[in-house]
Formats: structure tokens, C-alpha cells, sequence
């Protein structure tokens, strides 16, 4: 009998390097999407046991899709699903002595009014946003991993921008 | 260009150097920069990859798959899984793949995916095994402690209410009036009815007759009965006597009690006089064995 030809996700060398390829983009697109609170580490976990038990079917070109939707069913499923929360680390990154106090009773006011309008956005919009502006992810690449098409990345995260601002206050013109 | 050109261009980075220097001196980019780094503070906590992969790993020698050299035993196992089969068609019992577990007092056991329980006494516990890789639900009738492995959604459904969790450590009792939850570890998510009441550390959730449930917070890193005692707060003399016939196998007789007496405190599973004096004392009262009942009576009135 010959070894089957054509890659098959249930080698494990394979399966190793497309949880090593996916698993931290998959991290970050629950946390960003649902928040920390809706546990996804768990989630990527249970994913990738799904894709295990289906490393027949899935072929590796189709394994990031397959992660992506069974992770994301996973959460929506989920009867508990708690509304997103994302929050800011509370140390403060600058340390200088200089800060008076109402500059950093505004600076917190700032950061509550970011938190609330980070959590006003859509799930899609935020997601999004926040590859491009924390993780530092191009246009391109979040396309590819959200399956979605670079005008519409573009448009998310510029209308993201857009109600940040107006929640911030800001004066658009 | 306006304004909201130099914004989306910004944005995917393409502005000219011309246009950058054009751009510094706006409004529009001082409050856009600060919204830009006020969201570093939003970054996702760190992803420890290496981590992630080794439990991952530990999780799917636990489920096993096909691996393609397994295609090699296809032919032996075909036939062997039509031998099976027949016999199966004329067993129909072993088909039955549910699992039963009555309470082996305080013994821990584990289910396939090696999640541990303990069951107190008078406890019963069934699983479906055949469902099990992608339902982890077990049925509970009793007292139960749990630490769940992390994976699929696990769930403890009770007559009284469901727990539902992803990993981490609890105890359910669900006897017939009342149902309770206590959380040791992680989260849980606990149904009573209609409702539904998230659990973190150190929670317990109380409900009589799966109405009226009140959450409070407790002490301990596990439940007492695990090591040996019961320990109650507050709580109703009947639930305090039920447990004490359960954990001795005795019948007590209490009808001279009042019913509405709360009790505080513990009582070893051991020794059934130190055990009884634990109850009687503070309650001020007195008791008497004879053979595998016991009468409970006020002092006063002997």
C-alpha cells in the first residue's frame, strides 16, 4: 500500500504547524470580538479538537475557515454568552511626576469613555479595528483571516474610527 | 483631499510625506494619535502559544483519531466490527451505553476525559458514553464534587437545575427540596428554571424547591464532606438530619423538634456518638440509639 498522497491536517507535523500558523490570530479574534469574559482560550482550544477529530475532511488550505467558524459558532452557541467587555490595563504607562492630578482624573475619564465606546461597536467592526490598530495586522492579512474582502476591511475600520470619535466627543468635520 | 481622504489614508498607511506633514498640523490627527495609543492599553492578554499546544496535545492522546496507517487494520477491523455487530443484535443490553455510578462513599473516580469526581454518599450519577467526545453531560442525583479538564462544555443536569461549565472545580448537590452550587474554581454557569446565574470563585448558590435562589459567598478550598464531615450553615434542621440518616444509614427521630431550628456547624462521618453530640449539643438536646434508630428529645423534657 502506498502513503496517501496530498496533505492530511491528521499528520501531527501538520497539525502542529497550523496551530502554530492560526491558534494566536484565533486568540485574538474571540477576545476582540466576544472579550476576555467569554473565555477564548477555551474556545481556541475546543477548535482545534474539533478540527482533530475531523482531520480527515479538512483539508489544509481549509483549516484556518474551518477554525474560524467553529470557534466563532462556539461562542454564539454558548448559553451564556456575556456581552463583551473589553478593558485597559489599570498601571499607568507613563510615571513622571509631572501629571498633575486633574490631568489624570481626565486621562481616566478618557480611558472610561474609550471602553464604552469600544463596546458600543459592532462585534464585526470592533474585531476588526483592533487587529488593524493594536495587533498591527494589514488590511490584507485581516481580510484573509475574517474571509472578507480588503474595501470592506478598510470601511470597518475607518467607520470604527468614525464612532470612536463621535462617543469621544471629538469635532468631526 | 478632505478630511476624512487624509483619515482613511492614514489609516492604511499610504499618506506621502507631504501630505503626513500636512496632516501632523490637524486636530483631526491629535485626537486620532491619542484614541491610537489610549487602545494599547486594550491589547488582548498574552497568548502563550507553546502552552496551548502542549495541553492541546495532552487533550488529543486522550480522544484519539484514524491516523492513515490505521488504514492498514481496516480490513481486520471491519470484520471484527461485524462480528460485533451480530453480537450486538443479539445483546441488545450492551448497546445500552449509558454509565451508572451510585456513590462509593468519598472514592475519587474518572470519566473518560478524565475529569474527577467525588460523590458523597447516597449519590447517582449516569453518563452516556457512546456521546461522550461531544456531549460531556452527566446526570446527578446526590452530592457531588468536580474538577473538570478543560474542553468541550460540561454539563451537570439535576431535577433541580443545570451546571454548565468549561474547566474548573465545583460542587452540586441536588437532594429532593433543595439544590446547591458551590463554585471552587474558574466559573460556572448555573439554570434554575428559567434563570441562569453566573458563579466565580468561592460563589455558592442556594435554592429551596428551585424557587427563590440567593447567591452568597463562602470559605474553603474544598467541600468538608470530602474530608470526612459535614458542615452546614445556617441551614435547616431537616436538611442537617436527612444528611446525618444518609452519611449513618439510621433512621432519626426528631418529631419533637422544631422544625424551624437553623443549624450552624459540623459533624464527623466516623464516629456516630461524637457525631450526634455535634448536633444535639448546641440544639440542647439529648438523644438514644436503639439499633439503627436514633430519637432525638429535649433535654428538658426527659
Amino acid at each position: 500500500m502506498t502513503v496517501e498522497k496530498g496533505a492530511n491536517v491528521c499528520a501531527d507535523k501538520i497539525y502542529n504547524e497550523i496551530f502554530r500558523q492560526h491558534s494566536k490570530n484565533l486568540y485574538n479574534f474571540l477576545y476582540y470580538k466576544f472579550g476576555p469574559d467569554n473565555n477564548p482560550n477555551d474556545h481556541v482550544q475546543e477548535a482545534f479538537l474539533k478540527l482533530w477529530k475531523k482531520c480527515k475532511d479538512v483539508i489544509p488550505e481549509k483549516a484556518k475557515s474551518f477554525l474560524f467558524t467553529v470557534a466563532n459558532n462556539q461562542v454564539l452557541n454558548e448559553i451564556a454568552k456575556k456581552k463583551t467587555a473589553l478593558d485597559y490595563q489599570k498601571t499607568p504607562i507613563k510615571s513622571t511626576n509631572l501629571e498633575t492630578p486633574e490631568y489624570l482624573i481626565e486621562e481616566h475619564e478618557y480611558m472610561e469613555r474609550l471602553k464604552e465606546a469600544l463596546n458600543s461597536l459592532t462585534e464585526d467592526q470592533r474585531v476588526t479595528f483592533m487587529l488593524n490598530r493594536v495587533e498591527d495586522k494589514k488590511h490584507k492579512e485581516i481580510a484573509e483571516m475574517l474571509g472578507i474582502s480588503r474595501k470592506t476591511v478598510e470601511k470597518r475600520i475607518y467607520t470604527a474610527l468614525k464612532v470612536l470619535r463621535e462617543k469621544l466627543g471629538d469635532n468631526i468635520g | 483631499m478632505t478630511k476624512s481622504d487624509f483619515i482613511k489614508k492614514w489609516l492604511a498607511n499610504e499618506l506621502s510625506k507631504e501630505e503626513m506633514e500636512a496632516f501632523r498640523k490637524t486636530d483631526d490627527f491629535k485626537s486620532i494619535v491619542r484614541i491610537d495609543n489610549a487602545l494599547k492599553s486594550f491589547k488582548s492578554t498574552d497568548y502563550k502559544l507553546e502552552e496551548a499546544l502542549t495541553d492541546l496535545t495532552e487533550m488529543r492522546s486522550l480522544i484519539g483519531t484514524e491516523r492513515s496507517w490505521i488504514r492498514h487494520l481496516m480490513k481486520v477491523a471491519a470484520s471484527v466490527i461485524l462480528i460485533v455487530s451480530i453480537a450486538y443484535l443479539f445483546m441488545p443490553a450492551i448497546l445500552d451505553q449509558n454509565i451508572k455510578v451510585i456513590s462509593k462513599a468519598n472514592e475519587p473516580f474518572y470519566l473518560p476525559d478524565s475529569s474527577k469526581v467525588i460523590l458523597n454518599k447516597g449519590s447517582l450519577l449516569t453518563y452516556d458514553l457512546s456521546d461522550w467526545q461531544n456531549e460531556r453531560t452527566i446526570e446527578l442525583s446526590g452530592e457531588g464534587y468536580f474538577e473538570v479538564k478543560k474542553g468541550a462544555t460540561f454539563r451537570v443536569m439535576t431535577a433541580q437545575g443545570n451546571v454548565l461549565v468549561l474547566g474548573t472545580a465545583f460542587n452540586v448537590v441536588a437532594r429532593e427540596s433543595y439544590f446547591v452550587v458551590d463554585c471552587y474554581h474558574g466559573k460556572v454557569s448555573v439554570a434554575i428554571g428559567e434563570k441562569e446565574t453566573i458563579l466565580t470563585v468561592n460563589e455558592r448558590i442556594r435554592a429551596i424547591n428551585s424557587i427563590s435562589s440567593i447567591v452568597e459567598t463562602f470559605q474553603s478550598d474544598d467541600p468538608s464532606w470530602i474530608g470526612g464531615e459535614s458542615s452546614f450553615v445556617s441551614a435547616p434542621i431537616s436538611r442537617v438530619l436527612e444528611e446525618f440518616e444518609r452519611q449513618y444509614n439510621v433512621q432519626l427521630d426528631a418529631y419533637q423538634l422544631d422544625t424551624n431550628l437553623v443549624f450552624t456547624g459540623n459533624f464527623v462521618h466516623t464516629d456516630l456518638n461524637l457525631a450526634l453530640k455535634s448536633i444535639t449539643v448546641p440544639l440542647e438536646l439529648d438523644y438514644k440509639i436503639n439499633g439503627s434508630e436514633v430519637t432525638l428529645f429535649r433535654e428538658s423534657s426527659n
